[in-house]
């Protein structure tokens, strides 16, 4: 199973530089974004990809590593806010007018 | 070493948060401004007593929600962080002075001022790399923040590099999180100074290697600086002086802080010497390409950060005291300079070196002020910036570095020759520009000061920073203190 | 103490020249006091601790070198200063010229008197500061600015390459003080980096004192007023560079390599400076010129490493003081009498100032060298001291003889009557920048004008034409100093006795010496063709081309690599940042466990839509295509959370991405009609960089995976939970064992909502606009909403409550209710939104903040919680805390959208 996430790890990896290294501002954002969905994704392979829900009384058998999911949580919201920010930031870009180019 | 639990180190970051918040609300001016210059002198005092505490070898910790290390979050002040977070306090005082003066603080100003000493102050105090990660991501917004309210279309955009650039960087932190946990099973950086060497090394050296990355691109190391100069030109200058003094320094304390402890070296370290040759040389040729005061001062920015670099790289006790004490040298003499660049382009409108001309005779002290800061940037004596450099010199050829040593004085010759061009322009010459008010000179003349005083007598700040580098060599006060045991 | 007080002085700024005289005069006195002791062999010490942890110390010592030159700066400050007080100009700021000239003087004091390298260098870098003030001090002149920053770059050059040599200098001896290293001298000069100690130094003691090729500064100095230019420049500070030479003759000299060096370097920048006088036509630059040739025997003098040549060199440097500042303030009172600079400007000014033009005679007999002036004493000095080995250098003081008597004659002219041919002399004009006549003055070849000044100019001149005929006259003044100055260097006592009396090998030199002059006088064109010639070969030139060319270079260079594109910055950023973790993985040689085992057949599916989703994102030409693959990516992405026990996250997920989609379609839509992706090629590079990005997570995220045996953290959490007061433990490490990191980040969340805000409105305060537009008048969606909200709201209140319990928590909670206020604007208009959501969010963060800071008034650690037991049940007070965490979700949320939403 590790294999089958790494893979999806890299693949966001690499999707999300090809659109951030790309010309449009939304589509850099949209980068960015599977960026963070890829760094939030490694972070629960730390836990080790084994062991139930981390709800005392509940599972039956080991509980998983309950910190990597306290840290995506973390992350996520915060990735969420600065991706708000950044739509904002590209809307002020856009605001006198003008193309999308995210160059020049 | 005592481990005593203890209200200072919090007070630093949770003062100032408030206040953020209570100015969020927009009260009157006048209450604006009181409180805030209140927070920013309440973490001012705080820090003192943290420094004088320290400055013996002692370590205060304290855990938030009470739980012990290393599973709950450890704040901790060691003399490095002290200083640390007496010079941003200081700087945040000094540049809010100074933005008030300049008539600049409304209400979103005057509170994102106090989340960015929040988060600044954050980053030194924290001993847990997640939330050092946290504390990154709250300094980083803060500063989002000021850089972009009341922007043009074209700032935007070179903010929109800056923001994009350290998202980047923060992908690379919590890879590196990831990496780190998994091999070491702990968070707690005194933890991981026990863990790391019994850890698996693969993902440690990616771990580590990806943490250079992230802290070298906040830092503006070589070959990562590049939105650097594109940031820092956009805000005025008390925000400037806030940035420029500060921002870049939070990621050379964490290399400081991770680059000694946690991935010790044997030795000079090869690739953060040759990154440092390469940032004070590319910096000083960047700078001398410019012609507008804010930009040259930027990539002086980076230059300098290539003499701190140095210091860590060299890793004897007397590179990193001397590598310290350049942090906090440049602290001040960065941030006052900008002021007065901050100064100048409130009053003439402009920092290009084309429009300025003959302010050295209607703007006298303004005029004593920049030439002070800037011959101390350049390492000319009697100043702190003299001092800074012969540490690093003689540490430096005390373990036989002497292309890094060349190529550091090569290039205070470079900035030299930088300063004086924006003196023999802008300060000598023909022209009478107007005179700049004394509210907005005093800020910047405060620093001068202190740069003077440091010159004339290093030995009090040198001990601190020696102090300071001890503990960063021989880790296992700051690990007793945090692990209690 | 001395320099002290000249530093301090240097702060009094008041008018008069006078006062400014008390100083020098008050040191000159401290020093004559003191000249007993120190005749009687012993030397007057001072130090204090300065940097302890280095040993380094401010440290002063006066032995009979110091003494010597403290006699020679004093001296000749006070005379100059008393000169100033009538030549400088009453309009300008008077004061800061005084206060600049004291603080040289005391710094030029602390170089001759420091015991300490580091205090050395720290004063011999204020000599540069001060005199570069003192240059610029007309700065409006562009030749003034440009002389002052060239002498202080290329003296700083020197400068620093000076530093990194002493440093090794004490590194090698071990100590930072002189006197101590005096007794290390062997150890030093077998060491290894002495070849570098000492060409480094000499790099700085040339560079000050303008050797070659390090000259050019010097004439280009010379727009500074004429007292800098007769004391800085002729006098003392660029004798420091002879000053450091006899200091570390004991420590560094005496070797074949000093000898060969020093040597070579004084006798060439004698022949140079000598012949460059010769073709000059700007007063002061013949002398200055004419100073760099005497600084070059000097150099050369010490080259020896004999006492003999010590003592010569001082002999020297006194005589030479003499003379020289008598003619630079003779040039100076020609100045300040007709306004011309130039040779041929003026002529005949004998007849209208008779006592200038006899005082310049003498000045230049001396500096000839003929009997029985001082001149003559010294060159004899060091004729001698060359002699028995060095038959080349001795030539060489005969022909400088020659040359300054041809040069002396050139600088009369303006006292003498016009020639035959008049109009302009043939003036070569090297590399400086100096203006041919002051403002004052006209510009025709005049006859003679002027007269002759005022006593406080001709004063201070004659009494030094006087000492140079007194040095002459009656060596026996001098003697007692040199000779201790030959016996620090030699280590034994060593008396000098200068007048040997007319021999006959004297005399024939001397004679030679005129006689060649007399010839090169009418050889002139000869001279200007010889510097045509060598004209290319200057090296002032090459400093403007260097430092020219580095300014090309630096432009050239930052400008290719700072584009202002995003793209190019990430390809040096990510590539580095490849490469570094490559390197690392590779040295370490990894080895992963790559099994497909354990591939359960539900996440799996997950992951390869969630991949192709990713990739579609990359293709699709429609932003929202794209979007929606991206929102696709998300959802997915919650699922495989949900596959893998993490349940909380999921449902944070799902509704993040939600609210995200929102965001990204209303920025489309503002966005309308823009989208330059299409046409454009890809490049090559990115992709790779991008693909190699890809390769290497997917390789860090496997050994992320393969984690290792050492016990978690997390272990506690999951012991401490009952603690704690929940079960939920992931909630309960957000909120409770780390809630640390959550303050954090709900400040993120409201400092975000701040910045769009200010991003989004035009001003700093929101403006009110027809927000409450008409309703959608769907009655459906008005029924839905007023049932739905309701629930909603309660439900997202019972998550928050019983976060500790199951999946849910304040953030889910929030969220939830700020979907239920969308829906209701939604339904029923904009109203709503007219609340200070803002100041929700703050009062959430403040009243996360305050379980922060309360605590601390306490003394108990910040954000500890306290578990209330409320009859079976276990509350904990990070309830609160959550509910801050929902207050300030709500208030952003709502913040941001009502932004948007009043900016259509």
């Amino acid at each position: 199973m590790a294999v089958a996430v790494a893979l999806l790890v890299g693949t966001l990896v690499a999707t999300g530089f090809a659109l951030l290294l790309g010309r449009s501002i939304l589509r850099q954002i949209i980068g960015l974004a599977l960026l963070s969905h890829a760094a939030n994704v490694v972070i629960l392979m730390a836990a080790g990809l084994r062991g139930g829900v981390p709800v005392i009384g509940v599972t039956r058998g080991p509980l998983t590593d309950p910190l990597p999911q306290a840290l995506i949580l973390t992350a996520i919201v915060i990735s969420f806010g600065v991706t708000a920010f950044l739509l904002a930031l590209g809307y002020r870009m856009h605001l006198f007018g003008g193309g999308e180019d995210g160059d020049d | 070493m005592t481990r005593e639990i203890t209200v200072l180190p919090p007070l630093v970051i949770v003062v100032p948060l408030l206040t953020a918040v209570l100015l969020l609300v927009g009260p009157p001016r006048r209450v604006s401004r009181t409180l805030g210059l209140a927070a920013v002198l309440i973490s001012l005092a705080v820090a003192t007593s943290l420094v004088a505490v320290t400055r013996g070898g002692q370590v205060l910790v304290a855990q938030a929600g009470g739980w012990a290390a290393p599973y709950g979050i450890s704040l901790v002040a060691d003399a490095l962080a002290a200083l640390m977070v007496l010079i941003a306090s200081l700087i945040a005082l000094v540049g809010l002075l100074f933005t008030i003066a300049a008539g600049r603080d409304d209400c979103f100003v005057a509170s994102g001022w106090q989340f960015l000493l929040a988060g600044i102050n954050w980053a030194f105090i924290t001993g847990d790399l997640f939330n050092l990660f946290v504390s990154y991501e709250v300094m980083l917004i803060a500063s989002y923040f000021l850089l972009t309210h009341g922007t043009t279309r074209r700032q935007a955009r070179e903010a929109f590099i800056y923001v994009a650039i350290n998202l980047v960087a923060s992908t690379f932190f919590l890879f590196a999180v990831a990496l780190i946990y998994s091999a070491t099973g702990t968070l707690n950086m005194a933890h991981l100074v026990e863990r790391v060497p019994l850890a698996p090394a693969g993902p440690v050296r990616a771990g580590a290697a990806l943490l250079l990355a992230a802290f070298g691109i906040k830092a503006g190391v070589f070959p990562l600086y590049f939105w650097l100069p594109h940031a820092y030109a956009i805000p005025p200058g008390g925000i400037a002086a806030f940035f420029g003094g500060m921002l870049t320094k939070v990621g050379v304390y964490s290399l400081f802080r991770v680059f000694t402890i946690v991935f010790p070296s044997e030795g000079p370290n090869v690739v953060l010497l040759w990154s440092a040759a390469g940032t004070m040389l590319f910096g000083v040729l960047g700078a001398l390409a410019q012609e507008d005061i804010r930009r040259i001062l930027s990539f002086h920015i980076i230059s300098q950060v290539g003499y701190m670099i140095m210091g860590l790289a060299l890793a004897s006790q007397l590179g990193i005291a001397g590598g310290i004490f350049y942090v906090l040298h440049h602290i001040v003499v960065k941030s006052g300079l900008l002021l007065v660049g901050g100064a100048i382009e409130e009053t003439q409108g402009s920092g290009r070196l084309d429009r300025l001309g003959g302010l050295a005779r209607t703007n006298g002290p303004l005029a004593l002020v920049f030439i002070i800061c800037a011959l101390s940037l350049a390492g000319v004596p009697p100043f702190s910036g003299f001092f800074a450099k012969l540490l690093l010199i003689h540490a430096g050829l005390a373990v036989g570095q002497r292309a890094v040593v060349a190529v550091s004085i090569l290039v205070s010759l470079l900035t030299l020759m930088s300063m004086l061009k924006i003196y023999a322009t802008a300060f000598w010459g023909p022209g009478t520009p107007p005179r700049a008010p004394a509210r907005l000179v005093v800020p910047a003349a405060v620093l001068a000061a202190i740069t003077l005083a440091v010159g004339l007598q290093p030995q009090v700040l040198y001990s601190l920073t020696s102090a300071a580098a001890g503990h960063l060599v021989a880790p296992a006060a700051y690990v007793s203190a945090v692990l209690g045991r | 103490m001395a320099p002290l007080a000249g530093v301090l002085a240097g702060r009094l700024r008041m008018h008069p020249g006078w006062v400014a005289a008390t100083v020098p005069a008050g040191v000159l006195l401290a020093t004559v006091v003191l000249t007993p002791a120190v005749l009687g062999g012993q030397a007057v010490r001072l130090s204090l601790a300065w940097l302890p942890h280095l040993d380094i110390r401010y440290a002063l010592h006066l032995d009979g070198l110091a003494l010597l030159f403290s006699i020679l700066i004093a001296g000749v400050g006070l005379l100059i200063l008393i000169y100033s007080a009538a030549y400088m100009p009453r309009e300008r700021e008077l004061g800061r010229f005084y206060a600049m000239m004291l603080l040289f003087m005391g710094s030029m004091l602390g170089v001759v008197l420091a015991d300490d390298l580091v205090l050395l260098y720290v004063f011999w870098e204020l000599t540069s500061l001060t005199s570069f003030f003192l240059i610029g001090y007309r700065n409006e002149d562009p030749a003034a600015r440009a002389g002052a920053v060239q002498a202080f770059i290329v003296t700083t050059a020197g400068g620093v390459a000076m530093l990194a040599g002493l440093v090794l200098l004490a590194q090698s001896g071990g100590t930072w003080q002189i006197s101590e290293l005096l007794e290390r001298a062997g150890t030093i000069q077998a060491d290894g980096r002495y070849p570098a100690i000492l060409m480094l130094l000499l790099l700085g003691a040339f560079t000050k004192s303008a050797q070659v090729p390090f000259q050019f500064w010097l004439p280009s100095a010379m727009v500074a007023p004429t007292p800098v230019s007769a004391y800085l420049h002729a006098a003392t500070m660029v004798w420091a560079g002879v000053y450091l030479l006899a200091r570390l003759l004991p420590v560094l000299g005496g070797t074949p390599l000093w000898t060969g060096v020093v040597t070579a370097v004084g006798l060439a920048t004698l022949l140079a400076g000598a012949g460059l006088a010769l073709v000059q036509t700007h007063l002061k630059a013949l002398l200055a010129y004419s100073t760099v040739g005497a600084l070059g025997l000097a150099t050369a003098l010490l080259g020896r490493g004999t006492p003999e040549g010590a003592a010569a060199a001082m002999v020297w440097m006194l005589n030479h003081a003499a003379f020289k500042g008598a003619l630079f303030l003779v040039a100076g009172i020609v100045e300040h009498e007709t306004g011309a600079r130039e040779v041929w400007r003026v002529s005949g000014l004998r007849r209208t100032m008779p006592l200038t033009f006899a005082l310049a005679i003498v000045a230049v007999l001396s500096m000839a060298g003929i009997p029985p002036l001082g001149g003559f004493l010294s060159k004899e000095a060091a004729f001698d001291a060359f002699l028995p080995q060095s038959w080349p250098a001795a030539a060489a003081v005969v022909i400088s003889g020659a040359l300054a008597l041809a040069y002396g004659a050139r600088f009369l002219r303006v006292f003498l009557d016009p020639r035959p041919q008049t109009g302009r002399p043939a003036g070569h004009r090297m590399r400086n920048h100096l203006p041919a006549a002051s403002p004052a003055g006209g510009h025709a070849v005049s006859a003679a004008r002027g007269h002759d000044p005022s006593a406080v100019l001709w004063g201070p001149t004659a009494v030094l034409a006087a000492l140079a005929v007194a040095f002459g006259l009656a060596p026996g003044v001098l003697e007692p100093l040199a000779a201790l100055v030959a016996e620090g260097i030699g280590g034994i006592p060593h008396p000098v006795t200068l007048w040997h009396g007319l021999g006959w090998m004297s005399l024939t030199v001397t004679g030679l010496s005129v006689a060649a002059g007399a010839g090169l006088l009418r050889a002139e064109p000869l001279a200007h063709g010889l510097a045509e010639a060598m004209r290319p070969l200057s090296t002032g030139r090459l400093y403007d081309g260097l430092a020219a060319g580095t300014l090309q270079a630096a432009r050239a260079l930052t400008g290719a690599y700072m584009t202002g594109r995003l793209r190019n910055y990430l390809v040096y950023i990510v590539g580095t940042t490849l490469v570094l973790v490559a390197t690392g993985l590779v040295l370490t040689g990894v080895a992963a466990p790559l099994g497909l085992a354990g591939l359960e057949s539900g996440p799996t599916v997950a992951v390869l839509v969630a991949m192709t989703a990713a990739v579609a994102a990359t293709r699709l030409q429609p932003l929202l295509g794209a979007v929606l693959a991206l929102g696709t990516v998300g959802y997915t992405v919650s699922l495989i959370y949900l596959f893998l026990s993490a349940p909380d996250i999921a449902i944070t997920q799902t509704v993040i991405e939600t609210v995200s989609l929102v965001l990204f379609v209303a920025a489309i839509v503002a966005l309308a009609g823009t989208d330059a992706e299409g046409a454009r090629p890809r490049s090559l590079t990115n992709g790779l960089l991008a693909l190699a990005a890809g390769a290497v997570s997917a390789v860090l995220a496997i050994l992320v995976a393969d984690v290792s045996r050492m016990p978690r953290v997390s272990e506690e959490f999951l012991a401490r939970a009952a603690e704690a007061g929940g079960r939920n433990v992931v909630n309960l490490v957000v909120v409770d064992f780390r809630g640390w990191d959550t303050l954090g980040e709900i400040s993120v969340l409201v400092i975000a909502a701040l910045g769009i805000m200010a991003l989004v409105l035009r001003k700093a305060r929101p403006v009110r606009r027809g927000a409450d537009a008409a309703p959608m008048t769907s009655p459906i969606l008005r029924v839905v909403a007023t049932l739905a909200s309701p629930i909603i709201v309660a439900y997202a209140l019972f998550l928050w409550a019983t976060g500790h319990y199951s999946p849910g928590g304040g953030f889910v909670g929030g969220l939830m209710i700020a979907a239920a206020l969308v829906l209701r604007v939604e339904a029923f208009g904009g109203g709503r939104l007219r609340r200070r959501w803002d100041r929700l969010m703050a009062l959430g963060l403040l009243i996360a903040a305050a379980e922060g800071l309360i605590p601390l008034l306490f003394g108990r650690p910040p954000l500890k919680h306290a578990l209330l037991h409320v009859g079976t049940l276990h509350v904990s007070t990070s309830l609160i805390f959550d509910l801050g965490v929902l207050l300030v979700v709500i208030g952003a949320v709502m913040s941001a959208i009502r932004a948007l939403v009043e900016t259509g």
